[in-house]
């Protein structure tokens, strides 16, 4: 009953904290204890015996160590949100987004995938935002039929043809999932945390990517798999580019910001594609850094953003580009060494390539540390317990990646 | 029929999983509903208590159309693959369900049309999404028996018994009359005494549609078995497909008007349109 525990504990916890909306100490009480109970489902399942499910799912390891960093994300969020924030509203949203995540770990084929991401894309473009309904389900949609396009590529016959279309259409849908180069959705600066495309690519995304990957991945095939990795590896350094580039020319903040999260998952793209075990361990090490560190920290830069605070550049806005820039001992710097070292040992002129785009990294973290400005209470209690979540990537990546089974 | 058929499908009718059983669920959720939708007017006490005033019926006052209503409610109920059903599962249908329910929904439609925020074309929408969650998944299986659908939780069925699992959960609300566009005897704790005895007979209809509409749910999607274990699973299932529909419904109540037609049209009937084209998907890929 492992997976179906973790499934149903948020999903329930989403339920009643929607439900209880007008109660809010009740709705955080009921949707708080069941988000923990479906974390401590998801950690049990570490144990064998836990692992039978009456419904025949079941979670692997790298998925499932993303989910419960994404509920360690949302626990985060919700717990030290800002004065003012809707933190039924954000647990509602995150608890529903978690379940769906873990449905998308668990679904047992690609078009089961399909499925979740268009129910989970539909419910977050729901959520009240200033985009229109259909402007928020492009890229989600286009995703879905790219997925469908890629199965039915699959069955289409076995010309390597169609294993390479197959593998182009699955790597698009991928990309398209995430909010990323060249599908990059349109951006609100004023709208909710919860509904803006941010969230999407900064909780969402990176769960959902690692979960695609397990599914599609083993179905790409020796005739599909030099066009997955190649693809990957080209949109991981367009999004690398663009991503440093745009968060350090960007004329807003929260433009810069979504960047930035660009600029993350370009190498977790290039890790995914470049298919050697140093590379898949440093795009699992970026994406649960952009769970733990680059999501609640562009949280609690929200009220900096939308100009309800002044920005500052104190000594820990200093500690904070550093771990944004991914000096040592945060956590950029063991990614960037892992994937360097995976980059060299397929191609070399890719790490080369990748260390000019860690370069011009630098440029922008002191912008995005500065949007933070002195943070006090709640939120310097969250600035510190995510430098702690940084240091601990960085000083202690084999920890965290045995956690992902690798 | 013979007369131990007969009395099985009395049992069913009757007292479990309709009649007696339906009124029991039926009267905690709508309870829960009533809660949840108008939460300023205090606590499940309080709830309890206006859901009791607003179900009571005069017993020399008949309410014709809502008695037929209540009929085609349990019927759908005894087609339920709940644990203990007397009816043979050979004998169960969903098709039977679900054009149960449906009657009993347009007898109300018949009496409450043109009545209060009412909006027959959103529920006739809705209900053609819910048609489609409900027949969808037996077109791998070829089999109409709510048990043997219930029983498929392996293999390529998996993507389409999700993507009607989820519209039928979309659906609920509407179907169960939960929502001011489609309740015309007005939504759980709305009203606080009903003026006419029709109008309180369709509010004892939506009492016992909460196990049939929701017990199809669980009946359809989850393999059922006829032991302690199967009835717990059984009524866990179907209480989280009514707390759901809940938890939608205080949703969307709480949203600007309009809001509620917006998101069925433009989200429940493409979302449909998703799910044909899973199942079409899913038939090739199987066979």
């Amino acid at each position: 009953m492992g997976p179906e525990l973790a499934l149903g504990f948020p999903a329930a916890g989403a339920v009643l904290a929607a439900a209880l909306r007008r109660r809010p100490a009740l709705a955080l009480l009921c949707g708080g204890l069941l988000g923990v109970a479906g974390a401590l489902a998801l950690g049990l399942l570490w144990l064998p015996p836990a692992q039978t499910s009456f419904l025949g799912l079941g979670l692997p390891a790298a998925p499932r160590a993303l989910l419960i960093f994404s509920a360690l994300a949302l626990t985060l969020v919700v717990a030290l949100a800002p004065a003012g924030a809707d933190r039924v509203g954000l647990l509602a949203a995150g608890l529903a987004g978690s379940a769906g995540l873990v449905a998308v770990a668990a679904a047992p084929d690609v078009l089961a995938v399909a499925v979740v991401i268009a129910l989970l894309a539909a419910g977050h473009a729901a959520l009240p935002g200033g985009r229109p309904f259909a402007v928020r389900m492009r890229g989600p949609g286009l995703a879905v039929a790219l997925v469908l396009a890629g199965v039915l590529l699959q069955h289409g016959g076995d010309a390597p043809a169609f294993a390479r279309l197959s593998a182009l259409a699955l790597v698009l849908a991928l990309v398209a999932a995430a909010g990323l180069v060249p599908f990059l959705p349109e951006l609100d600066p004023e709208e909710p945390a919860p509904a803006s495309p941010v969230a999407w690519t900064g909780f969402f995304g990176p769960a959902l990517a690692i979960a695609m990957v397990a599914r599609i991945q083993p179905t790409v095939g020796p005739d599909g798999a030099p066009v997955y990795g190649a693809l990957l590896v080209g949109l991981g350094v367009l999004n690398l580019a663009w991503g440093t580039l745009g968060a350090w020319l960007a004329e807003g903040d929260v433009a810069a910001w979504r960047y930035s999260f660009l600029a993350d998952w370009g190498l977790a793209l290039v890790g995914l594609g470049i298919v050697v075990p140093d590379g898949y361990a440093a795009a699992y090490l970026v994406l649960a850094s952009v769970l733990l560190v680059r999501f609640p920290l562009y949280l609690w830069a929200r009220p900096v953003l939308v100009g309800r605070a002044a920005g500052a550049m104190g000594p820990a806005n200093v500690l904070l580009a550093a771990a944004l820039a991914g000096a040592a001992p945060f956590a950029g710097f063991s990614i960037r060494l892992l994937l360097l070292r995976a980059a060299t040992t397929v191609y070399w002129p890719l790490a080369l390539v990748l260390g000019l785009g860690m370069l011009v990294w630098l440029a922008h973290s002191l912008r995005l540390a500065r949007t933070l400005g002195a943070p006090r209470g709640r939120a310097a209690v969250g600035v510190v317990l995510a430098l702690g979540f940084s240091l601990l990537l960085g000083v202690a990546p084999a920890l965290m990646l045995a956690l992902g089974g690798l | 029929m013979p007369w131990e058929d007969l009395g099985a499908h009395l049992l069913a009718l009757l007292i479990y999983p309709g009649g007696l059983a339906a009124l029991a669920l039926g009267l905690a959720a709508e309870i829960g509903a009533a809660w949840a939708l108008v939460p300023e007017r205090g606590g499940l006490a309080e709830a309890a208590r206006g859901t009791l005033r607003a179900l009571r019926l005069q017993p020399m006052n008949l309410a014709p159309l809502a008695a037929w209503a209540w009929v085609l409610a349990l019927a759908a109920a005894s087609q339920l693959a709940a644990p203990f059903n007397r009816v043979p599962p050979a004998e169960r249908n969903s098709l039977v369900a679900a054009a149960a329910l449906l009657g009993a929904t347009w007898l109300a439609w018949s009496w409450g049309w043109g009545r209060r925020a009412a909006s027959p074309p959103l529920v006739l929408a809705v209900q053609a999404c819910w048609l489609l969650a409900v027949l969808l998944p037996s077109l791998g299986p070829g089999n109409l028996r709510p048990q043997a659908l219930g029983a498929v939780v392996l293999g390529g069925q998996v993507p389409l018994k999700l993507a009607c699992g989820v519209l039928y959960l979309a659906c609920l609300p509407a179907l169960l009359m939960l929502l001011p566009e489609s309740a015309p005897q007005g939504p759980p704790g709305a009203v606080a005494r009903p003026r006419t005895p029709e109008e309180a007979g369709f509010g004892v209809l939506r009492v016992l549609l909460w196990m049939p509409a929701c017990g199809l749910f669980t009946s359809l999607f989850f393999p059922s078995a006829d032991d302690a274990l199967g009835l717990l699973r059984f009524l866990v299932v179907t209480a989280g497909a009514a707390a759901v529909a809940i938890a939608v419904a205080a949703n969307l109540t709480r949203r600007p008007a309009g809001v509620t037609r917006l998101l069925y049209l433009r989200l429940a009937l493409p979302f449909a349109g998703f799910s044909v084209l899973v199942a079409a998907l899913t038939v090739v890929f199987i066979h």
